[in-house]
């Protein structure tokens, strides 16, 4: 559909609320009720015969996770898929193109491309490229590692890209190769030269959480536009680490109230994963606060799902027993209502404490990949939130 | 589709559309994607914009009241559980 002056098209698709409207400059993701997408002339969709217009199950995800290798030559100790080798079953570029075109027919607004470090298959700009002949804007995560000014300027086709950088110096090498700073930080030099959108991405854990200042400090003066916060999850290479590595019980109870003093000092844009979202809703934010801005705790299979190199779906990148699903496959599994209904719908059967918390709908749960590693089931409450902590221990719960 | 920085007023939208919510950015998270966002970018506290020659897509109340719900120092007003 062609719409406006310079002819240029209007991304969109229709849900039973009403729709989703993707802009780019700047950058966002508008969910509009019935009357706007009228008022844009856009029509009428056979989702909007039901009186429910709530926000809730969408039709698909709005971003998708896009794995296409597994291997990487910077082998981080505590890579969440366990990365190295490249694995059997890898997608072909064509079969890659036929999902991006699937994802595409969907309306899927957004992909990050992943692995592995996806800068070892050398179709990935062409991909990119694809995907944005299809209406999906590309994303991207990368070590710094094979980054020159080149390969800087290809980075352009990318709607954002952050380099992981969990600390400055020495502290960086609390999880990653140290030999890895000094080349993250010139690959950061080299896409903001080259006028990418760049980020930070910080994995927070017991180890990283002190170096929190100084990265703000080193993310201002590189100029990057935000830092992303990830927590440390128990997947892959990272669940050796895992009791080592997550964060403390304070430092969940901290996390908040130190970003909000960093955030004004530095005047720096954050984000924070949706696995963080028990600590926040920890601070008690009024629920209103939530209504407009998109606050997403575990949207697994919802807003977000994952796709591995070899094309299977799951409904989160951390999560191992949700049943996977073919990428080709994957739009006839959601028209029939087979697709991760049970991770979808898991506030219907949360259990206490969070079955009572008032942030229950936002919250889902906090990260069910800490919950399935710790108690064996990814629907159980996750028991690094500091609501549920106190909860087990004034029951005296033993939970192993 | 990019948006143009030609402002409009409130009153070109219609009352009975209404944006429900936003998310701001793209994630470019290779693990985890859904993100909170805690502070806006600039543009989005300067920006009023329509879309193409259409309707407006956000509207400068809605906006303003936007930005100023979800800044971090909002998040200093505490509530009893």
């Amino acid at each position: 559909m062609k719409i406006g002056k310079e002819g240029e098209e209007l991304n969109y698709r229709f849900e039973n609320f009403g729709g989703i409207i993707a802009n780019n400059d700047p950058p966002f993701l508008a969910f509009v009720n019935r009357d706007y997408m009228r008022e844009l002339g856009l029509g009428e969709s056979e989702l909007w015969n039901t009186s429910d217009e709530s926000i809730g199950l969408l039709s698909a995800p709005t971003e998708v996770h896009f794995s296409i290798t597994e291997k990487c030559s910077v082998r981080c100790q505590h890579c969440y898929i366990d990365a190295g080798k490249q694995t059997p079953g890898e997608l072909d570029v064509e079969s890659l193109r036929r999902a991006l075109d699937i994802l595409s027919e969907m309306k899927v607004f957004h992909i990050a491309f992943a692995g592995g470090d996806a800068m070892e298959r050398p179709e990935l700009f062409e991909l990119a490229q694809y995907a944005r002949s299809r209406s999906i804007i590309p994303n991207f995560t990368v070590s710094g590692f094979n980054m020159n000014t080149e390969v800087a300027r290809k980075m352009r086709i990318f709607g954002q890209v952050n380099v992981s950088i969990d600390g400055v110096g020495e502290k960086y090498g609390a999880l990653r190769p140290q030999r890895m700073f000094k080349i993250a930080d010139k690959a950061v030099d080299l896409l903001v030269e080259a006028g990418v959108p760049t980020g930070i991405n910080c994995l927070v854990s017991r180890s990283t959480f002190e170096g929190i200042e100084e990265l703000f400090k080193y993310a201002k003066a590189k100029k990057a536009n935000h830092i992303s916060f990830l927590r440390f999850k128990p997947a892959g290479r990272a669940k050796r680490f895992y009791e080592r590595e997550k964060i403390t019980y304070q430092q969940t109870i901290d996390f908040l109230p130190l970003l909000r003093r960093l955030t004004a000092k530095y005047k720096l844009n954050i984000k924070t994963d949706c696995s963080f979202m028990p600590m926040i809703c920890y601070h008690c934010p009024s629920l209103e606060s939530f209504e407009t801005v998109t606050s997403y705790g575990c949207e697994a299979g919802n807003v977000l799902m994952g796709m591995r190199s070899d094309g299977q779906v799951t409904a989160c990148s951390f999560l191992n027993n949700t049943p996977d699903i073919s990428i080709f496959d994957l739009q006839s599994a959601l028209q029939s209502g087979n697709c991760f209904e049970k991770i979808r719908n898991w506030t219907k059967t949360a259990v206490e404490p969070c079955k009572s918390c008032k942030y229950l709908n936002i919250c889902k749960g906090g990260c069910h990949s800490v919950a399935e590693y710790i108690t064996g089931s990814l629907y159980e409450p996750d028991l690094e939130c500091p609501f549920v902590a106190e909860y087990t221990n004034k029951h005296n719960l033993i939970i192993y | 589709m990019d948006l143009k920085s030609k402002k409009i007023s409130a009153s070109t939208v219609k009352k009975t559309g209404k944006v429900l919510k936003i998310q701001c950015g793209y994630n470019a998270n290779s693990g985890s994607l859904a993100s909170f966002v805690i502070a806006l970018p600039v543009p989005f506290m300067v920006t009023i914009t329509a879309l193409g020659s259409l309707t407006a897509l956000v509207s400068s109340i809605l906006l303003s009241r936007f930005v100023e719900s979800t800044h971090i120092k909002k998040y200093t007003h505490y509530e009893n559980r």
